[in-house]
């Protein structure tokens, strides 16, 4: 019988996470969409990147089968990042939204998750407009809101430990 | 087994398994939920708390203060997703409920979006302020509600969680 804490305490973070294994849910839809409404976005999404390979756990305004971005921002400084689209890379990037249509959005904000100091993954929002950097409090918002994703990923993790320790226990 | 997901493995929780089976105590995840609904409806005082049949129990906070108040006070809001005032006096006959620990201040400015375990109300989130404020916008309100569910998922997952644990540990000391 394996005791899983001992395991996991033998790796990083990034096995830790695949081990355990984070589902997408609506925890992670509910985080996203308080994203956008921070900040106005027409659609966000949570994204996490584990040994190079990303998944979508949760998304407001664009479907779980989002084609993956343009972009592949690995390390963002540990800032919000502001990235605006020209109209040419407008018109030809077609991000898909919820209601089927596609939006040539002109802007976005990204964000780095991490997890016990670890980078894991990442947030992005999509505007219509150029919106421009963000404000100092908007930053603390959307800092907060980080804050708040990875305690709940921590905690999904933590519960998803405490079922397999149970199963190993019982089993 | 792989393909049971954590939501599958724990047992429905009930409404009174919440209030059995959470901590009712502070949970820094709470903490981190009020304080983004501070910044994001810029209010200063925020408090998530879950009722039991007397009391109030605050979980999270910001810059909280101590809500001396019983559950039968929000009896006039508890059937509905958010409610909001800027008068007090309309909606409350004892204002003392809702007065600052200085006994003097009133609120003005109060929003709450309920917190539902299987449809039936259990707590909120609630942002407040002393002084008169313009109502929270579409988005603010989308905002607190969006708040609220989270942190019902959040109570009862845990509470779900505990009572799987200690049904499994009490099953397995036979």
């Amino acid at each position: 019988m394996h005791n899983i804490l001992e395991l996991l305490s033998q790796t990083d973070s990034e096995d830790e996470l695949i081990n355990i294994g984070i589902n997408p849910g609506k925890h992670f839809d509910m985080l996203a969409a308080m994203f956008a409404l921070a900040t106005n976005a027409e659609m966000s999404a949570i994204w996490l990147v584990l040994k190079g390979k990303r998944s979508l756990i949760g998304s407001h305004n664009t479907p779980m089968q989002l084609p993956e971005p343009p972009f592949l921002h690995r390390d963002l400084g540990g800032k919000v990042y502001y990235e605006p689209i020209s109209d040419e890379e407008a018109a030809v990037i077609d991000y898909p939204l919820i209601n089927g249509e596609l939006a040539s959005l002109r802007s976005g904000y990204y964000l780095d998750i991490t997890y016990k100091d670890q980078k894991v993954g990442y947030v992005a929002m999509a505007f219509n407009d150029r919106v421009g950097e963000p404000s100092p409090e908007l930053t603390d918002t959307l800092f907060s809101l980080r804050d708040l994703t990875v305690s709940v990923l921590q905690g999904r993790a933590n519960a998803r430990k405490m079922l397999g320790e149970m199963k190993a226990y019982s089993g | 087994m792989n393909t049971v997901t954590l939501d599958d493995m724990l047992a429905v929780a009930t409404p009174q398994d919440v209030l059995d089976k959470i901590e009712l105590s502070s949970s820094p995840l709470l903490d981190q939920l009020a304080r983004s609904c501070a910044k994001v409806t810029n209010r200063p005082h925020v408090n998530v708390y879950l009722y039991s049949a007397t009391e109030v129990y605050t979980l999270g906070s910001y810059n909280p203060l101590n809500i001396r108040a019983k559950r039968t006070i929000f009896d006039p809001i508890l059937n509905k997703d958010f409610f909001e005032f800027d008068d007090i006096s309309k909606h409350f006959e004892n204002k003392d409920h809702f007065a600052h620990e200085d006994g003097e201040q009133v609120m003005h400015a109060f929003a709450v979006a309920t917190i539902k375990i299987a449809g039936e109300t259990v707590g909120g989130v609630s942002v407040y302020d002393f002084v008169e404020r313009e109502p929270l916008n579409e988005t603010q309100k989308e905002f607190l509600i969006n708040a609220a569910n989270l942190a019902a998922c959040v109570i009862e997952t845990k509470a779900r969680l505990k009572t799987t644990l200690m049904n499994a540990f009490s099953l397995a000391n036979f």
